[in-house]
């Protein structure tokens, strides 16, 4: 079983999910936030229904803000995205080890998903 | 060092009455000499403690509290000074002392017109650093000190990390307190000293009591050991000063000279008036943390080290005036005796290689 730490630098490094300029932006809900610090994180959700099929994303902050992108990409595929109102970010957090003064980019993934949840009612 | 942990130099420096303590006390006051030549002062004005963090501490507070309670004194420092400065300052601000801190240029450093003109409304004590810690400018201390000394100023330098790199003089230089450190210069972590003027100061209100060592301005039982590293480090750090400089500015330009094709990379401060061992670079599209995060194999830091627990900006760059995306893209480089200029090579690669792989997960590539 790999280490919070060996978690954490492989999700940094992964660059499966990220989102590449051949991707075609029109296929996809979009979700969007940033903070005071610069840090920003953009999901694109390809959904079949109400179901996620694929996610990509687009993201500039600090090594844990990265790492989540990806393992929260990840666990969303294949659930529905009324669900994702629901997701228990703090499953995160034990993965990573992710320290209490960076909690708070918990944050910008909940509001980018909360923007792709409104983009996706709005069709 | 290991042989002042050894039976010979075992004793207590304070015990006189035992040749164990004899032998510690004149290991120490050998030591004294070295940290005094180094500087130009007399083996008296070296005062031992555990770094320059205290070093500055006992400056600020040590002149301030030294004097009546009803005599609040006019302080001139600056916002890019290290937080050991401008902490006890606030705490003299709060205790009623009039305290005015200048901005330094957009390099970094200070300018005499700005500091004339804090001079203006009447200064007893200046604080400044010889070089800054995160951006690696230099300030003209001879300059500064001879505009104190004209007006009766207690000129308090940080050498932290100027000590065993650039050459220093209190005497030529008109300095009347300096905090002088260790481990920059590869002695021990925990020792350092500070250089108390005999003429124009000649004596500071301890930070603690209890003890008579130091001339009962840092009492406290005296760490042999580190002192005698702390001296080492001194000795060969005057031996190798100008063959250590002209080294560092190797790596450095070598260094500035690979990184030329990254784009959008930023250099803070004048080149021509930085030392060489410190290189501040930012990369305003980048966060600092994660590229730190991205490379392998290298040891750098965002900005001070006695602050990179914090998430708050830089207060240094932040006086020069950069932007929050810039500040929060900064990264310092620093560079030492034993850089190699494949070491210089591989912190590039290792540099390109974090840039492109930030700079694909935002969407750039």
């Amino acid at each position: 079983m790999s280490s919070s730490v060996e978690i954490l630098k492989e999700a940094f490094f992964d660059t499966d999910h990220v989102f590449r300029a051949k991707d075609q932006t029109d296929q996809y809900t979009v979700g969007f936030s940033d903070n005071a610090q610069n840090m920003w994180i953009k999901f694109y959700l390809i959904t079949s229904h109400s179901k996620i099929i694929d996610v990509k994303y687009e993201v500039k902050g600090c090594q844990y803000l990265v790492a989540l992108a990806l393992l929260f990409t990840k666990s969303i595929i294949n659930q529905d995205i009324f669900s994702l109102a629901d997701f228990d970010y703090q499953s995160l957090v034990s993965m990573i080890d992710l320290p209490k003064n960076r909690q708070d980019r918990l944050f910008l993934l909940e509001d980018a998903v909360k923007d792709c949840i409104n983009h996706f009612e709005r069709g | 060092m290991a042989a002042a942990l050894d039976d010979d130099l075992l004793g207590n420096a304070s015990s006189l009455d035992h040749e164990f303590g004899l032998g510690a006390s004149q290991a120490i006051e050998l030591a004294r000499q070295d940290i005094a030549g180094l500087i130009n002062a007399q083996t008296g004005e070296i005062i031992w403690t555990s770094g320059a963090t205290e070093s500055n501490n006992l400056a600020l507070l040590g002149v301030c509290n030294f004097k009546p309670h009803d005599q609040p004194l006019r302080i001139v420092s600056s916002y890019a000074e290290h937080k050991s400065v401008i902490e006890p300052l606030m705490d003299l601000k709060r205790k009623g002392h009039h305290v005015e801190l200048i901005e330094p240029n957009k390099h970094g450093y200070l300018e005499p017109t700005s500091i004339e003109k804090a001079m203006e409304g009447g200064c007893d004590l200046l604080s400044c650093m010889h070089i800054n810690n995160e951006i690696g400018s230099v300030n003209d201390i001879d300059l500064i000190g001879s505009m104190c000394r004209e007006r009766k100023i207690i000129f308090h330098v940080d050498v932290a990390q100027s000590n065993g790199k650039l050459p220093l003089d209190v005497v030529k230089n008109n300095i009347d307190l300096m905090s002088l450190s260790a481990h920059k210069i590869y002695g021990p972590k925990g020792i350092g000293a500070l250089f108390i003027n005999q003429k124009t100061v000649g004596r500071l209100q301890p930070l603690m009591s209890g003890g008579g060592q130091e001339r009962a301005i840092r009492p406290g039982t005296l760490a042999t050991h580190q002192i005698i590293g702390m001296a080492s480090a001194y000795r060969l750090a005057k031996s190798s000063m100008e063959n250590d400089l002209v080294h560092l500015t190797e790596c450095r330009d070598h260094f500035l000279r690979l990184t030329n094709e990254i784009k959008g990379l930023m250099i803070n401060g004048d080149i021509h008036n930085t030392f060489p061992g410190i290189v501040s670079i930012s990369l305003p599209d980048l966060h600092a943390e994660s590229l730190l995060f991205a490379m392998d194999k290298v040891a750098i830091s965002k900005g001070s080290a006695c602050s990179s627990e914090s998430d708050e900006p830089s207060h240094v760059l932040k006086s020069m005036g950069l932007g929050r995306e810039a500040i929060e893209g900064t990264i310092r480089v620093s560079f030492g005796r034993h850089t190699s200029i494949e070491d210089i090579e591989t912190l590039t690669q290792s540099l390109k290689k974090a840039v492109d792989h930030l700079r694909l997960l935002k969407g750039g590539i």
